[in-house]
C-alpha cells in the first residue's frame, strides 16, 4: 500500500515536472527568432513626380532665337565694318527693341584669367618658333593673382605642363609654356639667360596699372620683376617655351608673333528673376539673378 | 513478506531509474526554458511586426515628399545652370570660357532644352538623394518631359526599402534631460534637505567618496526629505531603501542587524553606500566613460542581472545601443525614464546652489 501510494507521488511530480518545462504552451505569447527574422520583407513604391516649373521653358527658347537674329545682324554688319563696332552696333539696335542683350557677362576675375591663358595658349599655338608675344591682360579693377606651378600627377617630367591658377576663384587651366611645367623667366641681361622655376606669381593691378611677377625655385635667391604702368606682358618663346622677361631686357632684335583677333564672343540678357544658387567659392546657397549665357562665333 | 521501499523488487528498480534519468531530464530543460523565457521577454513586443511595416511604410513616404520637394528646387538649379552655361556643351560648336558656343562658322548649336534638362535635373536630383543616405535611392532615375503644364518624372526604378524588425524600434527618445520632469522649487527643496541632514549627508560622503549632490538629488526625489516614508513595495526612509538592499549595505559597512531604515543617518549611509556600488560598476560606463544619467537609473532600476534580464543598466536588443531604461518599448521602465531627469535636475539645482554661495562669498 505504501509502494503504491509512493508511486502516485513519483507520477504527480513527474506531471508537475512535465508541466513547467512546457508550461509556455499553457500560457502562449508571441515569439520571434530575432537573428532569422530581422528582415520581414521588401516594400517597393513607385517614385514617379511632377511639378509646375517655376521658370517658364519657353523663355529659354525664346533666347536662343534673339541669339541667332543677333549673329545674323553681326555677320551682316561686318562685311562693312570692324567685328566690334558690328557687335556694338547690334546690341544697339536689340536694346531699343527691348531686348537687353549684353557683351559684359563674365565677371572682372573672369576677365583677366581667360584673357591670360587666352594669350599664353595663342602664342604657343603660333607657327611661329621664336619671337616675342605681346600679352594684353583686359583691365579689371583690383588686385588679382595667378599662380603657376608644374601640374601634378603626372609622372613623366618632360609631359608636365603648368597649371595656371586665379587666387581665390576655382578658375584653373593646364598651359605648354615651360620646360617640364616649370614657369620660365629672363632676367636678363641677354634673352638666352633663361631660368625654370618651382613657382611663379603673377599680380595684376588695376586702376595704377602694374604687373609684379615673383618666382621661387629658380636655384638662387627669390626673384621679382615689376612691369610698371603697363597691363602688358613681354614674352619670349623659343621653340616650345615661353618665358617672361624682364623689362631692362632688350627685345628689339627679335620678331614680334602676332596674336589672332579674337573672334569668340559671350553673350548674355540679365533678367530679374531670382534664382538659388550654390556658389563654388564661398561653398553657400545664393540668391542671385537668373542670366542667360552664350557665346557665338563670328569667324 | 513485506515489500520495502528501501529494497525494491527488480521491476521497482527499473521504475525508479527511468523516474530518476526522466527528473533529472525535466528539470534541466525546465530550467532552460525558464531562463530562456526571461531573455525572449524582454526582446519581445506584441504587434511589433505591423509596426515594422507601419514605420518602413512612413519612411517610403517621408522618402517620396522629400523627392517631391527636391524635384522643385532640383529644376530651379538645373535651368539656372543652364541657362548660366548656355546648356551643356555642344559636341559640334564648342565651348568658350565655360559657356557653350551656340553659332559657330554659321553652324546653329542651340541646345535643346529638354534633353539638357533631363541630364541637369537627374544630376541634381542624384545630388539631392546623396544627401539622404538612409535609403538606397536610385540614381538617373528619371525620363523627365513638358507636357505644358507640368514637368513630369517617370522613375525607371521602384524605390526599395527593406521592412527591417530591429531597425523599427531603433529611434532617440523625443526629450531630453534637460527639459523633461523638472521638478517644481527644487532649489528650494535641495537646499531644506541639505540644511536638515548635513551632518549625516557630509559624513556619509566622507564616508563612500560618494559625491554630496547625488546624496542629496536622490533624497529630494526619493522621498522629498520626509524620514518616515514608506512606499508600496516597502522601500523604507529618506532615501527609499528596500530590505534586501539595505541587507547587503550593512553587511559592508559591518552594521548589526536591528538597525532602524527610519533613522536618518543609517538610512542615508546605507543609500550612500549603495550610490558607491552603483558608481563603481562598469555597467554606468558608455565607451568607457561614466554616463551620469546610469547612476539614478541604476538607482531605481537596478543595475543588471548575471542573465542580463532585469535591471535598468542591462543592454537592450529592441533598442540597439541604449539600456533597458532607455528603451521607450520597454514599459517596465517608465518610471525610470522620469525618475532619472527628475534626480539630474535636483542635482543641478544643489550644484547651482553651492555655487550661488560661493560666489556670495567670494565677492
Amino acid at each position: 500500500m505504501r509502494t503504491r501510494i509512493l508511486h502516485y507521488i513519483l507520477v504527480i511530480i513527474f506531471l508537475l515536472l512535465l508541466s513547467l518545462a512546457f508550461h509556455e504552451g499553457i500560457s502562449g505569447y508571441a515569439t520571434f527568432d530575432s537573428a532569422n527574422q530581422k528582415k520581414l520583407g521588401l516594400y517597393r513604391i513607385d517614385p514617379s513626380l511632377s511639378f509646375i516649373p517655376s521658370l517658364k521653358p519657353e523663355s529659354f527658347t525664346q533666347v536662343q532665337t534673339y541669339a541667332v537674329e543677333f549673329y545674323t545682324a553681326v555677320m551682316s554688319c561686318k562685311r562693312t565694318a570692324s567685328l566690334s563696332s558690328c557687335i556694338e552696333s547690334a546690341v544697339s539696335d536689340f536694346t531699343q527693341r527691348g531686348i537687353l542683350i549684353s557683351a559684359n557677362c563674365l565677371s572682372p576675375a573672369e576677365n583677366l584669367f581667360y584673357g591670360v591663358t587666352e594669350g599664353l595658349k595663342a602664342c604657343a599655338a603660333s607657327s611661329q618658333v621664336q619671337g616675342v608675344c605681346s600679352l594684353s591682360a583686359e583691365p579689371s579693377v583690383g588686385e588679382y593673382t595667378l599662380t603657376l606651378v608644374p601640374e601634378t600627377g603626372v609622372e613623366e617630367r618632360a609631359t608636365r605642363n603648368t597649371q595656371i591658377l586665379l587666387e581665390g576663384t576655382t578658375l584653373s587651366d593646364t598651359i605648354r609654356i615651360g620646360s617640364q611645367g616649370s614657369p620660365a623667366f629672363v632676367i636678363g641681361p641677354s634673352p638666352d639667360n633663361m631660368r625654370f622655376c618651382q613657382e611663379a606669381k603673377l599680380t595684376f593691378n588695376y586702376p595704377t596699372p602694374s604687373i609684379i611677377l615673383t618666382a621661387h625655385g629658380c636655384g638662387g635667391e627669390e626673384q621679382s620683376i615689376t612691369w610698371k604702368y603697363s597691363l602688358t606682358l613681354p614674352l619670349i618663346k623659343r621653340s616650345q617655351t615661353l618665358a617672361f622677361v624682364h623689362p631692362d631686357v632688350s627685345l628689339k632684335d627679335l620678331p614680334q608673333i602676332p596674336l589672332p583677333e579674337k573672334t569668340t564672343h559671350i553673350f548674355c540678357i540679365p533678367t530679374t528673376t531670382p534664382v538659388i544658387m550654390h556658389d563654388e567659392v564661398t561653398d553657400t546657397a545664393q540668391q542671385k539673378t537668373l542670366q542667360y549665357n552664350f557665346a557665338l562665333n563670328f569667324d | 513478506m513485506t515489500k520495502s521501499y528501501f529494497c525494491p523488487s527488480k521491476k521497482g528498480v527499473v521504475f525508479g531509474v527511468a523516474f530518476l534519468v526522466a527528473a533529472i531530464f525535466l528539470l534541466g530543460y525546465a530550467f532552460f526554458r525558464v531562463y530562456v523565457q526571461d531573455n525572449k521577454f524582454y526582446d519581445q513586443h506584441l504587434g511589433q511586426n505591423q509596426l515594422a511595416v507601419f514605420n518602413t511604410i512612413n519612411e517610403a513616404e517621408k522618402a517620396l515628399l522629400y523627392l517631391d520637394a527636391a524635384a522643385s528646387y532640383a529644376y530651379q538649379r538645373a535651368y539656372a545652370d543652364i541657362a548660366f552655361h548656355g546648356g551643356y556643351p555642344s559636341i559640334s560648336c564648342g565651348v568658350y570660357r565655360g559657356i557653350s558656343v551656340w553659332v559657330n562658322q554659321g553652324t546653329v548649336c542651340t541646345p535643346s532644352l529638354d534633353h539638357d534638362l533631363n541630364l541637369e535635373l537627374n544630376h541634381q536630383l542624384d545630388t539631392y538623394a546623396t544627401y539622404y543616405p538612409e535609403f538606397r535611392l536610385p540614381m538617373q532615375n528619371y525620363e523627365f518631359f513638358f507636357n505644358g503644364e507640368k514637368w513630369i518624372g517617370a522613375a525607371h526604378d521602384p524605390l526599395e526599402f527593406d521592412i527591417n524588425l530591429f531597425d523599427t524600434f531603433v529611434y532617440e527618445a523625443p526629450y531630453s534631460v534637460d527639459t523633461y520632469a523638472v521638478p517644481k522649487n527644487a532649489q528650494q527643496k535641495v537646499e531644506f534637505i541639505y540644511t536638515q541632514y548635513k551632518g549625516f549627508i557630509e559624513q556619509a560622503s566622507l564616508e563612500s567618496g560618494v559625491e554630496i549632490p547625488w546624496i542629496v538629488a536622490i533624497i529630494a526625489q526619493e522621498s522629498n526629505g520626509n524620514p518616515q516614508v514608506t512606499s508600496k513595495m516597502g522601500a523604507r526612509g529618506l532615501m527609499q531603501l528596500l530590505d534586501e538592499t539595505a541587507q547587503r549595505m550593512a553587511r559592508r559597512l559591518d552594521i548589526p542587524s536591528g538597525y532602524n531604515l527610519y533613522d536618518p543617518q543609517t538610512n542615508i549611509r546605507l543609500g550612500t553606500r549603495y550610490i558607491k556600488e552603483i558608481i563603481a560598476s562598469e555597467l554606468v560606463k558608455e565607451d568607457g566613460v561614466v554616463d551620469e544619467r546610469h547612476i539614478p537609473a541604476a538607482y531605481n532600476g537596478g543595475t543588471c542581472n548575471k542573465a542580463r534580464t532585469r535591471g535598468a543598466l542591462c543592454p537592450s536588443n529592441s533598442c540597439v545601443g541604449k539600456r533597458f531604461w532607455e528603451c521607450e518599448h520597454n514599459s517596465g521602465y517608465a518610471e525610470t525614464r522620469s525618475y532619472v531627469p527628475a534626480v539630474v535636475a535636483f542635482k543641478k539645482a544643489f550644484q547651482d546652489w553651492q555655487l550661488e554661495i560661493q560666489t556670495q562669498g567670494t565677492s
